[in-house]
């Protein structure tokens, strides 16, 4: 019986496989990140990370397959992050898939990697009580989008230059600690006090973000500050965060009153965001929906997913590379 | 004898070949179809229908690990990787060198100066002597292409940097090959001189890049 999808990932650091059943039950999920390759540059760097995928992505299979311990005849087809993401990277994924599905027999389907993320919160279990509003927030991505149902998503809002990720990373630069830095962010924020009035751009209107200014004037404060706390400079910093997100988090939910939300990508894993979530959920008596962090991230299970859904509808996009799908797209 | 599908993909057109050691069955370059689409998987999948033979019935997959268009190559072997695991067979990687120093090699008798385009203006060099990639290395052209030929009494010139070659090489008799790139169906000929080597999974083929530990050793080797 053909009854699960081989999803597979490789729209940046992470070479991701996973076999997944139409109700998201996680058979077999395997993740190779790559972290440790791209800590000395502070960053994602392209080539490098182009370069682990070859290596790295047939084992990655191998090993799902073998987790899993099914057969090739139980998969009914592959899906392949086509975008957004890094050019290289994805050609390598959509040219592996394409090798597979050849081999194997298969249909190989594009997949939007922002639908996958929009449908990580239903993995394992329903989780998910929709209508939804959800807060996509990475190194990647920053995006507020609405959801009817799985298949009928609305972006409420984006960010217009940096991502909330990008912002805690070169935060983190500047206070001198190191790649991935949003997590250290955070842990010096929690001895620190928000003593810095930092701006709060765009605040006032809309879903849409903007961080930049934000990060400059972390980086002028660092500057010009004659002897700056770094602790309070990080507490400052993450209180300005926070609002920027719960205050956008709110407006949504008072302009399309959901039943959940949802909060996914990386920047989940903040402990004050959780924190802050936890408290407009109860206000607005909104259930908080926080899937395990192993989904939250990129995975290739949540693209195996939204390969469902997009089987369910009758759609196929061609796994052709679009490093700048937006979420609405297919 | 075996069934080998040949895929290079280190320039556009994107190319495959079917065949048998030392005999081609069928080659194609993809040249109608734009470069962000040429389709690998519909292209091996003309080849098998053009020639009769089926997917199942081959026994080894070749491909082009460069140097060359990196991205490109990329694409390559990572669909030669995949296809390969999928239906168990070897994975049989060759350079870019070995094809285009077998081509001009047959025409000229004599040691082959490969080079291939690398980024900022750098360039690949190899040298193909008595049927093998003798030496490769990558760096400035001016600079390696005199010390890599010093040793050979005569020599034959293939791949971009031809007419850069004639000019840098001027004090030496130099034999312009014309050869361009090899071709897909030159391995099928290249592997009947029982040259290639086939890589099992969990084994798998990768790209030559600038840092390529094989660069690195004959860089230290021309100092
Ligand atoms: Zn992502």
């Amino acid at each position: 019986m053909r009854n699960l999808v081989l999803g597979i990932e490789s729209s940046c650091d992470d070479t991701a496989a996973a076999l997944v059943d139409a109700a998201g039950a996680v058979v077999a999920s395997v993740k190779v990140a790559q972290t440790e390759v791209h800590r000395p540059y502070g960053g994602v760097y392209p080539e490098l990370a182009s370069r682990a995928h070859v290596a790295e992505i047939v084992p990655a299979l191998h090993q799902t397959l073998a987790d899993a311990g099914v057969g090739v005849e139980q998969i009914r087809a592959i899906g392949v992050t086509r975008g957004p993401g890094l050019i290289g990277p994805l050609l390598v994924g959509l040219n592996t898939a394409a090798g597979l599905g050849l081999g194997w027999e298969l249909p190989v389907i594009g997949i939007n990697h922002l639908r996958g993320h929009l449908r990580s919160a239903d993995l394992e279990e329903a989780r998910v009580k929709y209508p939804a509003t959800i807060l996509l927030v990475s190194g990647g991505h920053t995006i507020l989008a609405y959801m009817e149902d799985p298949a009928s998503i609305r972006l409420l809002g984006t960010t217009r230059d940096d991502s909330v990720g990008e912002a805690y990373d070169k935060v983190g630069r500047m206070l001198g600690l190191g790649y991935p830095g949003g997590p250290a962010v955070d842990r010096l924020a929690k001895t620190g006090t928000p003593s810095i009035r930092f701006p709060r751009p765009m605040i006032q209107q809309g879903l849409d973000f903007s961080l930049s200014g934000l990060k400059s004037a972390v980086s002028r404060h660092l500057e010009q500050a004659p002897d700056p706390r770094h602790e309070d400079v990080a507490a400052s910093f993450v209180e300005a965060i926070l609002e920027l997100l719960v205050t956008k988090c709110r407006r949504a939910l008072a302009e399309q009153p959901s039943q959940s939300l949802v909060i996914v990508g990386g920047v989940a894993a903040s402990p004050q965001l959780r924190a802050a979530a936890a408290e407009l959920c109860a206000e607005l008596d909104v259930e908080l929906c926080l899937p395990p962090l192993r989904w939250a991230t990129d995975n290739a299970a949540m693209i195996a997913l939204a390969t469902w859904d997009y089987i369910e509808q009758g759609q196929q996009p061609r796994p052709v590379p679009d490093v700048r799908l937006s979420i609405v797209d297919y | 004898m075996s069934l080998l599908l040949v895929i290079d993909t280190s320039a556009r057109p994107f190319e495959v070949a079917l065949g048998r050691v030392g005999a081609c069955l069928y080659s194609a370059r993809a040249a109608a179809m734009t470069p962000n689409k040429q389709d690998l998987a519909a292209m091996v999948t003309e080849a098998l229908r053009a020639s009769g033979q089926s997917l199942r019935d081959l026994q080894g997959i070749a491909v082009n690990i460069g140097p060359g268009a990196l991205g490109s190559v990329r694409s390559g072997v990572s669909f030669a990787n995949a296809l390969a695991y999928s239906l168990g067979v070897p994975v049989h990687p060759v350079t870019s060198f070995e094809l285009m120093g077998f081509a001009a090699a047959a025409a000229q008798d004599r040691p082959v100066l490969c080079t291939a385009r690398a980024s900022d203006g750098q360039a690949y060099l190899g040298v193909f002597a008595a049927g093998r990639l003798s030496f490769m290395t990558f760096g400035a052209l001016d600079a390696l292409a005199p010390a890599t030929v010093a040793d050979l009494d005569r020599v034959a010139i293939a791949g971009d940097h031809r007419a850069a070659l004639c000019t840098l090489l001027r004090n030496r008799e130099v034999i312009d090959s014309g050869v361009d790139r090899g071709t897909a169906a030159t391995y099928l000929q290249w592997a009947a001189t029982g040259a290639g080597e086939a890589r099992a999974f969990p084994e798998v083929a990768t790209p030559i890049t600038e840092d390529s530990a094989l660069l690195r050793d004959a860089a230290e080797l021309l100092r």
